[in-house]
């Protein structure tokens, strides 16, 4: 079952009457349960794409099925409430509330969602300990390390169940081995418990840890390929 | 999102900001602070001057010659010769005022009392021997003059206390005699220190038999006022009835309009100054409204700064499924909240002040002056200060909604 089907995607911006192509033509699929990285030099067009599948932009021609689809059908609202319920989102730069604890940060799409209240504290702390971080749970989220604040938003993007799980650049600001350990437990999140990743990023290390990897050149697809050898902790990392 | 949680992410917004959030109610606290102040103050001074005119005598009735004053500038009454000795004993008959019980004429002036080497300038009142029960006016020291006094123009005299003080320091003054205008009194009586309890001022006045007055000071066979005491209060409209149609009989007047006299009672007077102090409470309080506006405006502006600065957070929070109105319903409940706190803050401010000022009053000015908290406009310093937050926020909050979530994620 494909969860993304984009054809023909294209998007213009419009700079004061100075039109740049960021995406020309894009067609692929994703299916559910798939790790997708997406590559490409910087101004190749990954983010932008990245935020037209996650629903934070629009796009300026072609067309994007979500769930079988097209987004263009759903208004503002709905939208707003697919975003919060069948997506998750791991930027680069963490983007957590820094005064918020690590569980108030994990609660925040809790609140934007559907979900009976009593479950929110038990869902929180759930995706709190999927990322081991259980004993930061009262922490404000400031006082944590880089890689310390990527797991956090691992588990915001997790609490409330998304059907996919989009990462931004996950590991651009943390050191190599937080850097690791983060790119790991995305991983587990594909492999263990089903979630479907797009990956964005740079660093064909990073994005050999996807099953699939798409190039980007100028807005263009430039290669669709299944990864030869896919890079595997061993180590169990969730506890 | 549900509104609960709504309000508790704007207070705690609010919270993240402490001091800024401080600062920008600074205006909104300021602005109710002084309308609070100001209606209550102006309660206070209402209740006051009601009460002095209470302390006229809630059961005397005034006839003023002349016309009805028509402003403060009317001096006119001051020289109108409409009240003679025919007048005041027409109402003395009962047949004429029949809830009238005493009948008292008054005359003053202005005049300086000489002892020794001691001037002093004084108000001068010549009255009737029961100006002592119609003003409460019980000496120190002393006996009040009497009737007799009135019919034989005794030249006798009751100081007030500051008089007194005046010309005789701590001697002893009654038994003694003063000059006033070429001729000796004999001081009778001292009266105790009043203080400012009503529109006359005892304390710096000197009382005498008006026909003494009439026939040694003044000249004159008019009197200033004549004072009418009714039986009850109840009947007071009844007593000011009686005098007018006594009155317009005597002098064949048949259109009011062309009245030679001017009847007052206190419920009149009462109402006039409380006409007079809303409006100027109105008044002051619309200048201090104002403040509310630039108050108002300064919030919207902080808002505004604020919506830029946390544009991130608006990205963050659209991007994990807040709705346009989610985002909207957060920044303008912030603004209301920051607002209405500045209301709280402003109303208690206000009342403390306005509470402090009333204690202040009744030691150093010594007058009854009386607290009373402002119920109406703690009310109305509530509902406007929220007002204020909705109408100053609801650009900075829209400004906040329509944001993309895309451009506010990608915001440094």
């Amino acid at each position: 079952m494909n969860i993304i089907q984009v054809k023909n995607l294209g998007k213009v911006y419009d700079n004061d009457g100075v039109r740049t192509d960021a995406l020309r033509g894009v067609f692929f699929d994703i299916k559910k349960g798939e790790f997708v990285a997406i590559m490409g030099p910087s101004g190749s067009g990954k983010s932008t794409l990245l935020q037209i599948l996650g629903l934070l932009d629009d796009y300026t021609s072609g067309s994007y099925l979500f769930l079988d689809k097209s987004i263009k059908t759903y208004n503002q609202k709905e939208i707003a409430k697919i975003r919060n319920e069948k997506m998750g989102f791991i930027f680069q730069s963490f983007n957590l509330l820094p005064k918020a604890t690590v569980l108030e940060n994990v609660k925040l799409p809790l609140l934007y969602s559907d979900k009976p209240e009593n479950e929110w504290e038990k869902l929180a702390r759930e995706a709190v300990i999927a990322v081991g971080l259980e004993h930061r749970m009262f922490h404000e989220a400031k006082m944590l390390s880089g890689g310390e604040k990527q797991r956090v938003a691992i588990a915001r993007a997790l609490v409330n169940g998304p059907e996919v799980i989009f990462a931004d650049e996950p590991t651009g600001n943390l050191d190599s081995k937080s850097g690791q350990s983060v790119i790991e437990i995305i991983q587990k999140l594909n492999k263990e418990l089903g979630h479907t990743v797009i990956l964005i990023t740079h660093e064909t290390y990073t994005a050999e840890y996807a099953e699939r990897i798409i190039r980007l050149h100028d807005g263009e697809i430039e290669s669709d390929k299944q990864v030869e050898n896919r890079r595997v902790e061993g180590k169990d990392f969730i506890k | 999102m549900k509104f609960r949680y709504s309000i508790k992410t704007a207070v705690n917004g609010l919270k993240t900001h402490k001091s800024r959030s401080a600062l920008t109610i600074l205006g909104i606290v300021i602005g109710i602070t002084s309308i609070i102040l100001i209606m209550s103050l102006g309660t206070g001074a209402k209740d006051l001057i009601l009460a002095q005119v209470q302390g006229l005598g809630a059961k005397n009735v005034i006839v003023l010659p002349g016309k009805e004053p028509s402003g403060p500038s009317d001096l006119a009454s001051l020289f109108a010769d409409s009240l003679k000795q025919r007048e005041l004993d027409a109402l003395k008959n009962k047949n004429n005022v029949p809830n009238g019980r005493m009948v008292m004429p008054i005359v003053f002036g202005s005049e300086s009392g000489v002892y020794g080497s001691e001037v002093y300038k004084f108000s001068l009142f010549g009255s009737g021997e029961l100006m002592e029960t119609l003003f409460d006016l019980k000496p120190e020291k002393g006996f009040f003059f009497t009737d007799e006094d009135v019919k034989s123009k005794a030249s006798v005299a009751v100081l007030g206390s500051k008089v007194k003080d005046k010309l005789f320091g701590s001697d002893e003054a009654v038994g003694e005699k003063i000059r006033i205008k070429n001729t000796s009194f004999k001081v009778i009586a001292v009266l105790p220190k009043k203080g400012q309890s009503s529109f006359i001022n005892f304390d710096e006045a000197v009382v005498i038999p008006y026909t003494t007055m009439q026939q040694y000071i003044s000249g004159t066979k008019y009197f200033n006022r004549i004072v009418v005491e009714a039986d009850s209060e109840k009947n007071i409209d009844i007593v000011s009835q009686d005098i007018k149609k006594t009155l317009r009989d005597m002098h064949n007047i048949t259109d009011p309009s062309k009245d030679d006299f001017f009847v007052s009672t206190p419920a009149e007077v009462a109402e006039k100054l409380g006409t007079i102090f809303n409006a100027l409470t109105i008044f002051l309080t619309a200048i201090a409204a104002i403040s509310l506006v630039v108050g108002g405006v300064g919030i919207m502006n902080i808002m505004l700064v604020s919506v830029t600065e946390r544009t991130k957070e608006i990205g963050l929070r659209k991007a994990l499924g807040a709705t346009d109105n989610d985002v909207l319903t957060q920044f303008l409940l912030e603004a209301v909240i920051l607002t209405a706190t500045g209301g709280l803050v402003g109303i208690i401010l206000g009342s403390s002040f306005s509470f402090i000022a009333s204690i202040l009053i009744n030691k150093f000015a010594g007058l009854a002056w009386t607290f009373s908290f402002p119920y109406g406009a703690a009310l109305l310093g509530l509902v406007v200060s929220s007002l204020v937050g909705l109408i100053f926020g609801i650009y900075p909050a829209r400004q906040a909604s329509h944001k993309s979530p895309m451009e506010a994620l990608r915001y440094e």
